[in-house]
């Protein structure tokens, strides 16, 4: 059952959990529970805690507990994702002692507005002036002068007590998310305000402004407390409210709208110009509608109406209310709810009023369900298509002239405040995009959905596959001029509403089917600055092709016009003669790149703007910059391909030969095979040079008849691949005989070889390396029956046992699990494309922050990075490198290895049960397994890959680490800073004890150190050339490995050491802390420390002289910082 | 230099080579346990602790040859352990000379002459790794030869096994069950006999009536909900765990 004893150990925490879980029974009302006396005094001596859980488990259950449990069933996902809403809804709940100051300062301002005092000043009189005796009256007038403000006509602005004051917005339908407070407040100005064409000309904005004013002054002088400023309601330039912050919890929102039933909501018709007189810029206007002009006059008729209809509709649904809660938080964690164009906090209550309306909503039903229906609602429907509205009478001519003039329609109760009529087509798009992709995590993204939903923050450098920022100087005066008459009086007042569209509109042409989504991050945009985030799309993204119309087509000088002199006249497969912009390129890289090349060109040529792109910033650290082939070669794709291929050839070779038993499987299990290596080797020819190396059998050696080695090779890794034989049953029962056997196959296979293909090979007795194609293969044969024998053990009475050892587990892994991995991994590179250079870039980064292999093993870091592309998550799929890096680095800073399990789950083999299964061993007993669970279905959810490493001390400095990279590309994206990406991956050698600097020259990789003098020393490597290769190279022969891994041996228990595998010259050392305090005199302590005061103390100096030594001839010096 | 002495140990000071600056103290004393080894025979035998890693045998032996020859010298990852593992780190080393005298001479001893010299040098760093990786290259025909040297007298082996094992019937008259012959057993391995232990669990668990008796059904029921409030705890305590990590701040 449920109480396994070590629930009996029970830590302080565990206990609080208990009480808990009595205080909720309590809540509930259970009766206590009635087991008989006896049994209840036995288990008090024994065991007091798992009494408790014992009897809560057994007791019987009341109809309240059956129907929650039930309803968790029905009404949530599962428990877990029930609890984790009502925790986030406790956490956002708006504390009292803001409420109570808020109530009191709108008890003042209720007594303020009363006693306002009363004027009448004509519109021309209101301007800036000195006069020596101030009034009150010119004080006021001093103060809400506004130049900038015009209007038609002069005439008597009243400034008097509002009619009355209402509270609106989210938290008069208690649906704001707290912890902070925000109320909006309305003030109705009175009848005595207005005439009766007061919706003209801006004369209502002007009087609205000039009302509020009055507000704010008295406001201030007055004193009411806080800190009164002025903005605009969702950024709209039209509708300035004013805002008082009273400390930094509670703001509060000053409307003031006309009083009811004064203007005709019908003036705000779709179809109907209200400015008749230009009254913001000095160009004509026609007599087309002024679209933006009557959604920002109709916002503050309709105001009371829909606040009242909004609360009418909720009022009687809490779990509505708490819906809307959730989808805000949604919202804000996307950055999608804040400027001109977004998805308002607005529209989130229209919409669930709407589905209230339309009953798909009822009170039944749980904020998560409501939550789920919101989200299908937005991602099945298009309101681009067909218009929706609130008003159920609606003439549908009234809706086809908004669908004429807007692009999202959603009208409002009155049918003529078209709710969405600032919403940005393309945010529209973003958000059913958004939406698609919360549903499908609401069903498939396991136990980590709650918090990719709602509690991490998607900055918007993660969101996009590109970030295009365009400048421009003059406030994109170039873009406006253009304007034709009639358009800017749609725009009247939102010039910059045109400009995003206008951009996007050029945008979406140069990138057309490339792009999935073209959005303009309205929540960062400046008066000179837009920002635009573009997702591609994977079919099309990178084609070299941008296929034009026809000939002489109408359109054909259109096309020409936009791309210049990219264009060129083709001839198709299927016989049509098209105008197309052919693209040239040779390599993975450079077709990624083609989508800078139109980014540029849009930006420069078609708009005219300056700008910056943030998309493959990064690629540049996976490109080879000292050794170049003698092919063209981009990051690691191209390399990682031919090596591959060579690969498979080999492999059908080796499988046609004719042998005893032949060779049936030819599995690779090198990085290179699934494309994650971040360096592959490169096909060439090896010389040997007489100085450095010799030659001894088949194999070029080093010459160490020298005195001293002053240059090693470069290095070259093996691609290694497993081999499996035919069944046979006459494999010997003994080890030794066995691995002797082995290597007499790999002596069988090199003589085939040589004498079939004239192939030169090496044996060594555990395995074969073979040069191919100016590769190094190395194959090693795979038998069941070894593992076998390594795990047979004998009990007393004579049965056989198999048992798991370490070398046992380390030879599965090598041999069973890592082949089929591989295959794995490489079936996802060939899905998503990016996987393995992004993967490449995972490592290249953590490598350059001195977190090598041993530390934090390649294995785990694939998968790591394909549980990424697996699993259903915020995102959708990366479809470049650069943004798979930076959403793994994202993954890690979320990532909470005590509780949370990564599961790498290919083809879906793992079962919901297992995953349930695991999560549950992990809570129960979280320290009987690795720091980092990583689970997939080929080592039978062991996490056979974790167990050795990630310690938990290199796991938090990695996401510390993870953490500040992403807030420093964040700043990069965002301030255009000038610090270099390069600086991301260059390490911090401050906080280490000991540095230990080696010899480049004895350094075989030398050449992939992350650099800044680019060309300088490149070499360019010839061809392979079967004629001249007649020697293997001086294969998988580093010194620097060497010498980690003898450092790591034998003083892995003082010190831990710390090295750039990729081209580092330099070791950091950290002295373990355990290790250097000092201890009582014992023969086991001995090792490594000298007397002192009759005390053991690390003898440190005497350390470092052994890390000479170790590293003799490699090391240069050694410095001891602290 | 003076010894000190702790415990019944010397110390010593070991330098690697003459230019060295800093040193290993090294610890000894004479060898002494209950247990008779005859390899470390007692009144003969050093015991050293804190031998650094790059020392080997002989090395060491040339070392202590100072105070008189010595006939072999063991190096262990501890005083207990001593299999044939892979050692690495500081080790501890058993010192066996001739004579007591030459074993008592080496305990008065008040420095070490450096590990490597120009004569002979400890093969340390670079040098070292050029060494392994050149000698780590085989003579294909050298190594078929000693491989299939190995098979044939594996196989051998392995055919005088199986003659012996013809004898099914002992001197007791007790008869050998093998997995061939007439009347074959089965393998004694662990998972044949859990498969057979299965099966037989598998095999009452088909007769037994599950909707029986209505204190069965009960049973179920009551289970079912047990079921239910046991994820339900689970749950609770992740969230729990979650919130402790202030998992729940959206902004």
């Amino acid at each position: 059952m449920h109480l396994s004893d070590d629930e009996h150990d029970l830590s302080d925490d565990s206990h609080a959990e208990e009480s808990s879980d009595d205080e909720v029974g309590a809540k509930r009302k259970l009766p206590q529970p009635t087991t008989p006396l006896k049994k209840v005094k036995y288990e008090n001596i024994t065991s007091k805690p798992s009494k408790k859980s014992k009897n809560d488990l057994y007791k019987a259950p009341t109809v309240e507990e059956l129907n929650e449990l039930k309803e968790t069933q029905n009404l949530y996902n599962n428990n877990l994702f029930r609890l984790q809403i009502e925790e986030l809804i406790k956490e956002v709940k708006i504390k009292p002692k803001h409420r109570k100051t808020f109530t009191a300062w709108f008890d003042q301002f209720q007594t303020l507005l009363t006693n306002l005092p009363e004027y009448n000043i004509t519109l021309s009189d209101i301007k800036l002036k000195n006069k020596k005796k101030e009034t009150d009256k010119s004080k006021l007038v001093n103060f809400i002068a506004n130049k900038s403000l015009e209007c038609d006509q002069d005439f008597i602005v009243k400034l008097i007590k509002p009619e009355r004051s209402e509270i609106v917005g989210l938290d008069r339908v208690s649906a704001l998310p707290g912890p902070k407070l925000h109320v909006d407040v309305n003030l109705k100005m009175p009848r005595d305000c207005f005439n009766v064409k007061d919706y003209l000309n801006n004369r209502y904005f002007v009087k609205r402004y000039y009302y509020l004013g009055y507000v704010f002054y008295y406001l201030k002088k007055q004193d009411l407390g806080g800190e009164i400023t002025w903005c605009f309601h969702n950024d709209n330039e039209l509708l300035p409210v004013v805002k008082v912050a009273l400390g930094e919890k509670i703001t509060i929102k000053i409307f003031a709208t006309p009083c009811d039933n004064y203007f005709k909501v019908s003036r705000c018709g779709a179809d109907i110009n209200n400015v008749k007189i230009n009254t913001f810029t000095t160009d004509e206007v026609t007599e087309s509608a002024t679209l933006f002009y009557n959604a920002s006059l109709a916002h503050d008729l309709t105001l009371t109406i829909n606040q009242n209809f909004v609360q009418e509709s909720l009022s009687e649904l809490p779990n509505a209310q708490e819906a809307i809660k959730l989808i805000y938080i949604w919202l804000v964690q996307r950055g999608l709810q804040s400027g001109l164009g977004a998805f308002t906090e607005d529209l989130i209550v229209y919409f669930v009023v709407y589905l209230v309306t339309k009953k798909r909503i009822n009170k039944h039903m749980s904020s998560y369900q409501i939550i789920r229906n919101f989200w299908n609602f937005i991602t099945e429907t298009d309101l681009t298509q067909n218009p929706i509205s609130l008003n159920d009478d609606l003439k549908t001519d009234v809706l086809d002239t908004f669908q004429a003039n807007f692009d999202v329609v959603f009208l409002d109760k009155t049918g003529f405040y078209n709710v969405a009529a600032f919403l940005d087509v393309n945010v529209y798009r973003k958000i059913k995009t958004e939406c698609g992709l919360a549903f499908k995590l609401l069903d498939d993204g396991g136990i980590n959905s709650f918090h990719s939903l709602f509690i991490t923050k998607l900055p918007l450098e993660l969101q996009y596959d590109l970030i295009l920022t365009l400048k421009s100087d003059s406030n994109f005066e170039n873009i406006l001029s253009g304007m034709d008459p009639d358009v800017r009086t749609k725009f009247l007042g939102f010039f910059n509403l045109f400009v995003t569209k206008n951009i996007s509109h050029v945008l979406h042409r140069g990138f057309n089917k490339r792009a999935s989504l073209i959005v303009p991050l309205v929540a960062e945009n400046q008066k000179s600055k837009l920002l635009f985030g573009i997702n591609l799309d994977p079919s099309d993204a990178f084609s070299i092709l941008e296929r034009g119309p026809a000939l002489n087509d109408p359109e054909e000088k259109e096309f020409k016009e936009f791309w210049g002199d990219l264009t060129s006249d083709r001839r198709f497969k299927d016989g049509s003669v098209c105008v197309a912009v052919y693209f040239k390129t040779e390599t993975v890289k450079e077709r990624r790149g083609i989508v800078t090349t139109i980014a540029d060109r849009v930006a420069t040529r078609n708009l005219g703007l300056q700008y910056s792109l943030h998309y493959n910033d990064f690629e540049d650290l996976l490109v080879n910059k000292k050794v170049v082939a003698a092919y063209p070669m981009g990051t690691n794709e191209e390399c990682c391909l031919k090596a591959i291929s060579a690969g498979d050839q080999l492999g059908k070779k080796l499988r046609g030969l004719e042998m005893p038993l032949s060779i049936t499987g030819v599995q690779g299990i090198s990085d290179t095979v699934s494309m994650t290596e971040v360096f592959p080797p490169i096909s060439t020819n090896y010389r040997c040079g007489n100085k450095i190396t010799t030659t001894l059998e088949n194999n070029i050696i080093i010459n160490d008849k020298k005195d001293k080695v002053g240059v090693i090779p470069r290095y070259i890794k093996p691609i290694e691949y497993v081999l499996q034989l035919e069944h046979s049953s006459k494999w010997p029962k003994n080890l030794t005989t066995l691995r002797h056997m082995k290597t007499a196959f790999y002596l069988e296979i090199s003589k085939l070889l040589s004498k079939k293909h004239k192939l030169i090979t090496s044996v060594k007795p555990d395995h074969l390396d073979v040069l191919y194609e100016g590769y190094v293969f190395r194959y090693r044969l795979f038998l069941p029956r070894e593992v076998g024998l390594l795990k047979k053990e004998s009990t007393n009475n004579g049965t056989t046992l198999y048992k798991d050892t370490p070398e046992s587990r380390q030879f599965e892994v090598q041999f069973n699990i890592l082949p089929k991995l591989t295959g794995a991994l490489k079936g996802l590179q060939s899905q998503f494309p990016s996987f393995g250079p992004a993967t490449a870039l995972i490592k290249r980064w953590l490598r350059s922050q001195l977190i090598d292999c041993h530390h934090f093993p390649d294995h785990v870091i694939n998968l790591l990075s394909a549980s990424l592309y697996l699993n259903q998550s915020a995102f959708s799929i990366p479809n470049t490198p650069q943004i798979g890096f930076l959403r793994f680095l994202k993954f890690f800073t979320e990532l909470q290895w005590q509780i949370q399990p990564v599961v790498a789950n290919f083809n879906d083999e793992i079962t919901k049960e297992t995953l349930a299964e695991i999560d549950s061993k992990l809570l129960q007993n979280r320290d009987a397994y690795p720091n980092l669970f990583v689970a997939t279905a080929y080592d039978g959810c062991e996490s056979v890959f974790t167990k050795v490493a990630p310690s938990k001390e290199v796991l938090r400095r990695v996401k510390q680490l993870a953490g500040e990279t992403l807030n420093h590309f964040s700043k990069i994206v965002r301030d255009d800073s000038f610090i270099s990406i390069k600086s991301l991956f260059i390490p911090n050698l401050g906080g280490y004890d000991v540095v230990i600097h080696l010899r480049p020259l004895l350094n075989p990789v030398r050449h992939e150190q992350v650099i800044v003098d680019e060309l300088e020393g490149q070499v360019v490597l010839k061809a392979f050339d079967v004629k001249e290769a007649t020697k293997i190279p001086v294969v998988d022969f580093n010194p620097v490995e060497c010498y980690l891994k003898e450092l790591r041996n034998d003083y892995g228990e003082f010190a831990n050491f710390f090295h750039d595998s990729y081209g580092g010259n330099v070791i950091g050392v950290l002295w373990v802390p355990k290790a250097v305090e000092s201890r009582d005199f014992k023969v086991c302590y001995v090792g490594g420390r000298k007397l002192k005061d009759g005390k053991l103390v690390l003898n440190i100096d005497a350390l470092i002289e052994d890390f000479y030594i170790l590293g003799k001839g490699l090391v240069k010096s050694i410095d001891k910082i602290k | 230099m003076s010894s000190i002495n702790i415990q019944g140990f010397t110390v010593l000071p070991l330098y690697f080579s003459k230019e060295s600056s800093g040193y290993h103290n090294i610890f000894i004393k004479e060898h002494s346990v209950r247990s008779y080894d005859e390899k470390k025979p007692p009144g003969k035998t050093l015991f050293a602790v804190n031998i650094p890693p790059y020392v080997d045998e002989d090395s060491l032996k040339r070392v202590f040859s100072v105070a008189g020859k010595v006939k072999s010298v063991y190096l262990q990852e501890s005083a207990v352990e001593s299999d044939n593992k892979v050692k690495s780190g500081f080790k501890v080393a058993y010192i066996v000379f001739n004579k007591h005298e030459e074993l008592l001479k080496a305990l008065k001893m008040q420095e070490l002459d450096p590990l490597s010299s120009n004569e002979n040098p400890v093969l340390v760093g670079l040098s070292k790794w050029i060494h392994q990786y050149n000698s780590s290259i085989y003579n294909h025909e050298k190594l078929s030869e000693e491989v299939n040297k190995c098979i044939k007298n594996s196989d051998k082996e392995e055919e005088e096994k199986k003659a012996h094992g013809k004898e099914e019937v002992d001197d007791a008259g007790w008869t050998v069950v093998t997995k061939k012959g007439r009347n074959p057993g089965f393998a004694r391995k662990e998972s044949v006999e859990n498969k057979i232990i299965q099966k037989n669990k598998l095999k009452s668990r088909k007769k037994e009536l599950k909707n029986f008796y209505t204190f069965q059904i009960k049973e179920q029921k009551m289970k079912n909900i047990i079921a239910l409030r046991k994820n339900f705890q689970d749950s609770k305590e992740k969230v729990n765990l979650m919130k402790k990590m202030r998992n729940f701040k959206p902004f």
